[in-house]
């Protein structure tokens, strides 16, 4: 599920229990898996910054599917 | 609000980390009795601020994740932390846990700051695995509705910050609509430096002179035991400690 060149970015153990925040979808739907120095939505793509080892999970500041890095294949 | 909020606290890491009723105020012996976590618990602490809370959570060996809107606030918690935790930069009425994540969930002196009090309660709920319990401390609406609207007015103008205080009626109707049972609840009082909590969110000396006048007020001063001590404006807030268990079953 990560990218595996970031795999440290948080740990795995953090990253299990998060999720995404955007309300278009159920709320434990959104699993998160590490692109690039961002946890990207694995349901609707929006990314969210990991800033000095702390994720930003704020709506306002989520990055939009067409502004994230693009996923490993 | 919550850009508000996140702007209001990016630039007060300083004075909330030499409050002395965050630091050591009488509703963290509370809060960490009511939480009664053991060493293998998962902790989240909402509105963490300074990290006070979490950072006596950790010290008894829970695994804590603080969570706030301010990134400066989150930083101060994290180089402080007595025991390792993890920061999170998120809104209390949009938790990025899934359900069931954590065993206890902590909210200190943080709800009134919150836009909407009730979806906050009810994240923690969600996130709260069952059996688990949610401790909010805070400061408490008095049940006079003028004095309430007083103070609330000198509060949203020492602090544009603040939304409002809950009542003594709406802690357990919030928790209770969230699915909770009120496991523990108990009344404190906060005292308070009245120069130094107004200097804390950035008020003036003459800001601070005008809010004294209407704390003075005799039905306000007698709400919030307003007096002069030796020369230092005092004042107490009451301030409600209550936790609530989610059922093992709904």
């Amino acid at each position: 599920m990560s990218d595996s060149s970031n795999a440290d970015l948080i740990p795995a153990d953090f990253l299990a229990i998060l999720r995404c925040v955007n309300d278009a979808h159920p709320r434990d739907d959104g699993v998160l898996r590490i692109v690039g120095e961002t946890l990207e939505c694995t349901v609707c793509g929006y990314a969210y910054k990991v800033e000095d080892g702390i994720p930003n999970m704020l709506w306002d500041e989520a990055i939009p599917p067409s502004e994230s890095t693009p996923a490993s294949p | 609000m919550a850009g508000l909020t996140q702007q209001a606290f990016d630039d007060r890491v300083a004075g909330y980390a030499d409050s002395a009723c965050h630091r050591s105020g009488p509703s963290l012996p509370l809060v960490l009795e009511f939480a009664n976590v053991s060493p293998d618990y998962f902790v989240l602490d909402v509105g963490t601020g300074t990290g006070f809370t979490a950072h006596a959570l950790a010290q008894r060996g829970a695994y804590v994740d603080a969570l706030d809107v301010s990134r400066p606030m989150l930083r101060h918690t994290r180089a402080t932390a007595p025991a390792p935790l993890r920061a999170l930069r998120a809104a209390a009425g949009s938790i990025p846990a899934r359900g069931r994540s954590y065993d206890v969930v902590t909210c200190r002196h943080a709800l009134h700051h919150f836009a909407d009090p009730a979806d906050a309660i009810g994240e923690m709920a969600r996130v709260l695995r069952p059996g688990g319990r949610v401790v909010i401390a805070d400061t408490q609406s008095p049940d006079d509705p003028w004095v309430a609207s007083e103070m609330h007015d000198i509060e949203t103008i020492r602090d544009p910050s603040h939304v409002r205080n809950l009542s003594a009626a709406e802690f357990p109707r919030y928790l209770g609509a969230a699915g909770l049972v009120v496991a523990a609840d108990r009344e404190c009082r906060s005292p308070m430096d009245f120069d130094q909590w107004v200097a804390r969110s950035g008020g003036t000396p003459t800001m601070a002179d005008e809010l004294w006048r209407r704390m003075s007020e005799p039905r306000v001063a007698a709400a919030f035991d307003a007096h002069v001590d030796a020369g230092a404006r005092r004042f107490a807030w009451p301030v409600r400690v209550i936790a609530a268990r989610r059922p093992l079953r709904p």
